[in-house]
């Protein structure tokens, strides 16, 4: 059976653009650039493997990766082993160093894309909540793992897909569980996001910003639902790549923003955000087909 | 992200901690990912303490499989934590609050505090209960 034939139907001739290899060059280059600040931002704030102490508490929750790999033991043993953790760390560091310079090197990011689900795992696990801030990191090296140009720019287009459906879904999530349309949600994050904050900072300088729109419900309704529906202009991604530059730029003031008024910090998404680069334009000028 | 609904909620539950007696504003001294692991884990700590030192993860696991628990037990105690950890958990955070904030700990105090939005949007402090001494 033609499966591009039942897959793509009547289009299978439609153009596929095809990254080349300088295209995959300066794209390694600029992703694993992004990686190593993430692992340096990570050494920095003492949450490496080696760095945790051997860290007591493990949360699996309802996750069938977190449990094959807690029934394996894997976190827990290299996180007891100081020797063997900061074997662990050193070669994370390597096979992010390894990507970056040695671009045609494909073991480098296999490597790093495997080690990195065991550190993902590990660090999500011992921090007992399963964040969503580290996926960006954890799924961009997929796509160098393959040598075809033709697999790895399917790959590169479908993690855009992905990050469109991550903010999109993000918006759906809310709009059907009904979120959007309860005006208490603004106030009620504000409340349950900054209680620490304006605890243990009662004089801070961001402190009269969140008594504000706490004290004031009908604006944190306005914030709430604005930052809402930033999520849901991601939609139009799908349709088109005309406006790739907002999907690039709008992330990083939607997540400056939960930063700023909910301390969610989801930096290290924005690596993802390098799918939205069209490198002016050229990869909508090629002109390979599938057959 | 924040998909739930929700409603206000006036009380607030806020962990506080002192190190060798003085407080430490961890909003400020510890970085993002950093201050997850600590406050994750004093938070799962203080959940085991309520629930007479049960992992609240062992309980939905027993809930969901009902009379067939049994079967799969030693497969859920692998995979989450009993007193064994309980008692560990004091000693590990304070060798992992030392290496965070660079100092020598001597006394350890960390207490999980209640607190009240008032209509001005500030926070009036009810209650602090203790759920940690070290070194005292």
């Amino acid at each position: 059976m033609d499966y591009r034939r039942l897959i793509f139907g009547r289009q299978r001739k439609k153009e596929l653009p095809t990254l080349d290899m300088a295209q995959r060059k300066w794209l390694s280059r600029l992703v694993f650039g992004g990686v190593i600040l993430s692992l340096l931002y990570r050494w920095w704030t003492h949450v490496l493997l080696s760095q945790l102490e051997a860290p007591v508490f493990i949360y699996p929750y309802v996750d069938l990766t977190y449990w094959a790999l807690h029934l394996g033991q894997l976190p827990q043993f290299i996180s007891s082993h100081y020797g063997l953790a900061i074997v662990f760390d050193v070669l994370l560091f390597v096979a992010a160093l390894g990507s970056f310079f040695f671009v045609q090197k494909r073991i480098f990011p296999i490597a790093f894309g495997l080690l990195y689900l065991i550190y993902f795992v590990s660090y999500n696990s011992f921090g007992i909540h399963h964040t969503h801030c580290m996926v960006g990191i954890l799924l961009v090296s997929i796509p160098f793992w393959f040598k075809n140009d033709r697999t790895f720019t399917l790959l590169w287009e479908g993690l855009r897909y992905f990050t469109l459906w991550v903010y999109f879904s993000a918006f759906l999530w809310k709009l059907l569980r009904g979120s959007l349309f309860n005006y208490e949600q603004g106030v009620a994050n504000f409340m349950n996001e900054n209680a620490t904050h304006i605890a243990l900072n009662p004089d801070g300088w961001l402190t009269p910003f969140y008594t504000f729109f706490i004290a004031h419900p009908s604006w944190s309704f306005v914030a709430s639902t604005v930052a809402i529906l930033m999520e849901s202009l991601f939609v139009i991604g799908f349709f088109t790549k005309k406006y790739d530059w907002w999907w690039f730029v709008l992330p990083i003031a939607f997540h400056t923003m939960t930063y700023l008024f909910i301390h969610v910090m989801f930096y290290e998404l924005l690596i993802l955000n390098l799918t939205f680069l069209s490198f002016g334009g050229q990869i909508d000028k090629e002109t390979k087909t599938f057959d | 992200m924040f998909s739930e609904k929700v409603e206000v909620q006036p009380k607030q539950e806020i962990i506080s901690i002192k190190i060798n007696g003085q407080p430490f504003n961890y909003t400020q001294e510890l970085i993002d990912a950093n201050r997850h692991i600590i406050i994750g884990t004093i938070s799962h700590y203080h959940d085991m303490k309520t629930e007479s030192d049960i992992d609240p993860t062992r309980q939905f696991f027993q809930q969901k499989l009902g009379g067939q628990y049994a079967a799969f037990q030693p497969l859920v105690e692998q995979m989450t934590n009993d007193s064994t950890q309980y008692s560990a958990f004091e000693n590990w955070l304070h060798r992992y609050l030392e290496r965070s904030t660079h100092q020598d700990i001597q006394t350890l105090e960390v207490d999980v505090q209640s607190w009240q939005y008032a209509p001005n949007g500030q926070l009036d402090l009810l209650t602090s209960q203790a759920l940690i001494r070290y070194g005292l």
